[in-house]
């Protein structure tokens, strides 16, 4: 049978997707090289820093909007059918402050409204002093280190093979495919680190740097609001993981800050802001009644136009990029990758038969 | 890949599983080396024509120094080569090159013993002509197919006594590998291949699988056994964790095929996708020939006539159904069915023939087809060994391969043995033209199968060009022939030409289905999404025209106490999978992937009329 064998280079949530709906081709034989894997933690590795949940930011008519858009409905089967993979529905609350510029996030009437569950408008009477109306809906929570090991896991059901690398070349990778045949197709998923592959060396790339408070405390709500007065780069988000994850308390958005240790009076912000926009945390008392699991840091992989999908021919072989996905990896995971597929059918053509 | 084919899975102490993964690793070496020792003084012009001029060095150092392999191109693990250079000292057969290299002129008889495949003198059965024509072909042909399999196409075509031998031997070694037989990593396979009913899902044993085996492949039972499914799995669970533990020993290990487990839907995974797989022939259950007399007849006539397929399938199904006996209403099936583009109630009809008739040439050629579109290799190599020993018996000089022989599962030496075969068969005719075109076709099918593109395309040329008559050249086969071709030049990238093929098929036999499904993959291929969607769309319109008339007929049977979705399933036993997984992805190219959740099971192809003409 003519079989297709594909490296994928990264295993953050775009990687391991991407193996994962690829592996579904009985002829796709499928190696992961990587320098992360679930389970680690390590300031280059994004994927197990995020919270993550879904709640679309893509504008109307971009790519990453309907990549948000084809996700929902696989996380939403996720939730439904697949308990094991770590993701549920969590009421979803934001505050839309009237000092705050609008974002799509904050919209009265966002083009998801209808992919979601019971959207619906909170009116500012029963908001918070200062907003002038909230949204809610029931979204999904992702508890990253259960998920991302399951995504693995699949992966390996379906014959995928894992192994430990560091690339300085994309070129490099082919030749690491498990049977010993250099693979046809790469599929990158480097993330932050496409800047610094060689063959790649995206220079649009730059990190969008997120501090989190991970806390045992379970406020049965996600939320966020749509701005701070602490700091123009600050925010406030909460999200509670499925499975005992803990609850995220977040945090911040610094462009172009590669700082990889927590920041102890952002983080006693971050928890003070989330304690007085949702007292559900603490029931009302202050951030001495939050129990702290950890303190993390992650670096979004930002791109400045934004999320790359397409084919390339690098060095004579064919590459899939598939990254710069800044804070929407999960919510336009499954999107994206249904890209990736189409360009690695197209790559592959179709098989005549006698 | 680092797959294990069948029997040659061991358990992590046996130092022959390296030997053999080097065997495989070092085919094209021997092959170049082998090259020269042809008959007849054409040594060094063939070498220096056929091969680069540094196989001399390889040549000379193998003669010289037999107990050692000479590093391949691809050096395997120090570790491995210690191993196989103990083995190779190990065998006496081993020593002595000038009764070695006697095996391969054919004036002289070489010690039998070496060479299984090779015994008794050789008829100087060379055609220097032929020969011309395809070292010619040869040496433009060495594209990107693995270059083992070249390397086998080449020497196979040209010589047929070469170093298959050497091969044979080398695999004959490997023969003494304990260890169940038992595939590594089943779930990496297409293992949800749909019903092959070979379902020797049985429990084997240590000790005496080997017996157990070669009973199971000549009982050829098609039942599945869901307890022995269970302890298989369990079984295989435990093969895969020891040899997880080897994976480094595998890197480079030829992947043999799965097709021991045909049938078996043990295993998730890939089997998610796809319906699990019966041996037996699923009917479809509103049948509009259940009351004519002569249904059988009713079918030919349909077929002759270049009626349509899945109404000639129904009229075949309900005189089987009628005579379960009745080995051409079953072979008669299989071929409408294959050709209506589904795949696997062909399979499942042909195998059903072959129980009945397990002599049947039709059954085995359309079954070897079959196989090879579903990526079961071995096992249409395998076939097209018993059908070559079915007509030219006397050709065959050792017995057929089978699951036990475990030295000839391996895919590779499994396909130069047959193609040998197949070429002996060839060579019979005194001249190209009179050679039985369905050997022909049998050697195209071969050639297709390890990608030697080139010449397959020239063996289905000759057997349409052919005024000999065979099976496969009949006047109302020969649509069939045509879209062999154009598969045929389809896969090696030549679109265009292939397009011309199909368009022959269907100047034949408009409703050649399989005809239309290849047009619409080449239209994909070439960038013409909207014309490939119609030909698909097309395809699909001419299943949907029995359904339709099964549909009222189901509707009037079972009143209206049934919901549309539960008649969909009744009368929609045997679907193309592959004609919707193929549509869905033309869809997803177009960027029309609402269109693509539409197609499926019980899909309404009127829909589609708006926006696609056909």
């Amino acid at each position: 049978m003519a079989e297709t064998n594909i490296i994928v280079i990264g295993a953050g949530v775009l990687g391991l997707t991407s193996t994962l709906v690829l592996s579904k081709h009985a002829n796709f034989k499928i190696t992961v090289v990587a320098k992360h894997m679930p389970g680690d933690y390590d300031i280059e590795y994004a994927s197990p820093w995020a919270g993550a949940n879904y709640l679309p930011v893509g504008e109307p008519g971009t790519e990453l909007c309907r990549y948000e858009r084809d996700t929902w409905a696989e996380l939403d089967r996720l939730v439904k059918n697949v308990p094991e993979a770590g993701i549920h529905h969590q009421p979803t609350v934001l505050y839309k402050r009237a000092k705050d510029a609008s974002s799509v996030m904050s919209q009265k009437d966002p083009w998801f409204k209808n992919t979601v569950a019971d959207f619906r408008i909170i009116p500012s009477s029963e908001c918070p002093a200062g907003c002038e109306y909230g949204t809610a809906f029931t979204s999904v929570c992702i508890n990253t280190a259960i998920y991302l090991p399951w995504l693995l896991g699949q992966c390996v059901k379906n014959g995928v093979v894992f192994k430990r690398s560091i690339l300085s070349h994309i070129s490099d990778a082919a030749a690491l495919h498990h049977s010993g045949t250099p693979a046809s197709i790469t599929i990158n998923c480097t993330g932050l680190s496409a800047g610094k592959l060689g063959g790649v060396m995206d220079p649009t790339v730059f990190p969008g740097r997120g501090q989190i408070v991970l806390v045992r405390n379970e406020p049965g709500v996600m939320g966020g609001l749509s701005g701070t007065d602490d700091a123009a780069d600050e925010i406030t988000y909460v999200m509670q993981r499925a499975v005992g994850g803990g609850t995220i308390l977040g945090g911040c958005l610094q462009k172009d800050v590669w700082e990889s240790q927590p920041d102890p009076n952002l983080a006693v912000r971050i928890m003070k802001r989330c304690v007085e926009f949702y007292p559900e945390l603490t029931n009302g008392k202050g951030i001495e009644a939050l129990s702290v699991i950890r303190h993390g840091v992650g670096l979004r992989p930002m791109r400045r136009d934004g999320l790359r999908v397409e084919k390339e021919k690098i060095e004579g072989n064919w590459v899939v990029h598939c990254y710069g996905h800044a804070g929407q990896g999960y919510q336009s995971s499954y999107g994206s990758v249904a890209e990736v597929e189409r360009l690695v059918e197209s790559i592959v053509g179709e098989r005549a038969r006698l | 890949m680092s797959f294990m084919g069948g029997a040659e899975c061991s358990t992590a102490g046996n130092p022959l599983s390296q030997f053999t993964k080097h065997v495989q690793d070092n085919k094209s070496l021997q092959r170049d080396r082998l090259v020269g020792r042809g008959p007849g003084g054409l040594q060094e012009g063939m070498r220096s024509q056929a091969m680069g001029g540094g196989q001399d060095n390889m040549m000379n150092e193998f003669l010289n120094h037999p107990s050692q392999l000479p590093q391949g191109p691809n050096p395997a693990s120090p570790f491995a080569m210690e191993q196989m250079r103990r083995e190779l000292e190990r065998t006496s057969q081993r020593t002595g090159s000038p009764a070695w290299a006697a095996e391969f002129d054919p004036g002289v008889q070489g010690p039998a013993a070496m060479d299984p495949g090779m015994q008794g003198p050789r008829s100087a059965g060379f055609n220097p002509a032929e020969f011309a024509k395809y070292e010619h072909m040869n040496a433009t042909a060495r594209a990107a197919s693995p270059s083992m399999a070249s390397q086998a196409g080449m020497m196979g075509y040209q010589r047929p006594m070469y170093g298959g031998g050497m091969g044979m031997g080398m695999g004959g070694m490997g023969m003494g590998m304990g260890g169940m037989g038992m595939m590594q990593q089943p779930y990496q396979q297409p293992i949800q291949a749909e019903g092959k009913g070979k379902g020797r899902m049985v429990e084997l044993d240590d000790k005496d699988w080997e017996a157990q085996f070669a009973q199971m492949e000549s009982t050829d039972t098609k039942d599945l056994d869901a307890e022995a499914n269970a302890a298989m799995e369990a079984e295989l669970n435990d093969m895969d964790r020891q040899l997880a533990d080897e994976e480094n020993f595998v890197d480079g290990m030829h992947m043999g095929d799965l097709d021991q487990w045909e049938g078996f839907d043990g295993l998730n995974t890939h089997s998610a996708m796809r319906d699990p797989q019966l041996g037996e022939y699923l009917f479809e259950n509103e049948n509009l020939f259940k009351d004519v007399s002569n249904p059988f007849q009713e079918g030919v006539r349909i077929m002759d006539e270049g009626g349509n397929l899945s109404l000639a399938a129904l009229a075949f199904e309900a005189a089987v159904q009628k005579d379960p006996q009745h080995v051409e209403a079953w072979t008669k099936l299989g071929a409408a069915q294959a050709q209506n583009e589904k795949e696997q109630p062909a399979i499942r009809a042909l195998e059903q023939a072959l129980q009945l008739d397990p002599s049947n040439l039709e059954a085995l050629m359309g079954l070897a087809v079959s196989y090879t579109n579903e990526g079961y290799d071995s096992t249409a190599y395998r076939t097209l060994e018993r059908w070559l020993a079915t007509k030219y018996p006397s050709l065959i000089k050792e017995p057929l391969s089978s699951g036990a022989d475990i030295g000839f599962t391996d895919r590779q030496m499994l396909h130069e043995k047959v193609t040998n075969l197949f070429i002996e068969a060839a060579q019979l005719s005194p001249s190209g033209e009179q050679m039985d075109p369905d050997v022909q076709v049998g050697l195209g099918v071969l050639f297709y199968g390890a990608e030697e593109y080139e010449k397959a395309v020239d063996c289905f040329g000759a057997a349409l060009a052919s005024t000999e008559s065979g099976t496969t050249n009949q006047q109302n086969q020969l649509h069939l022939l045509w879209n062999r071709l154009g598969a045929t030049l389809a896969n090696s990238g030549r679109s265009e030409e292939a397009i011309d093929a199909y368009e022959r098929a269907l100047a034949l036999r408009p409703n050649f289905v399989r005809a239309r499904y290849n047009l619409g993959v080449s239209c994909i291929n070439i960038g013409c999404f909207a014309e490939a969607a119609q030909h698909l769309l097309g395809a699909l319109a001419m299943h949907k025209v029995v359904e339709k008339e099964g549909r009222e007929r189901a509707r009037e049977v079972v009143g209206d106490a049934v919901n549309e979705v539960e008649l969909d399933r009744m009368i929609s036993q045997n679907q193309s999978t592959n004609l919707f997984d193929t549509l869905r992805r033309v869809f997803s190219q177009m960027q029309r992937r609402d269109l693509g959740d539409l197609v499926g099971p019980g899909m309404d192809v009127e829909r589609f009329r708006s926006e696609f003409e056909f």
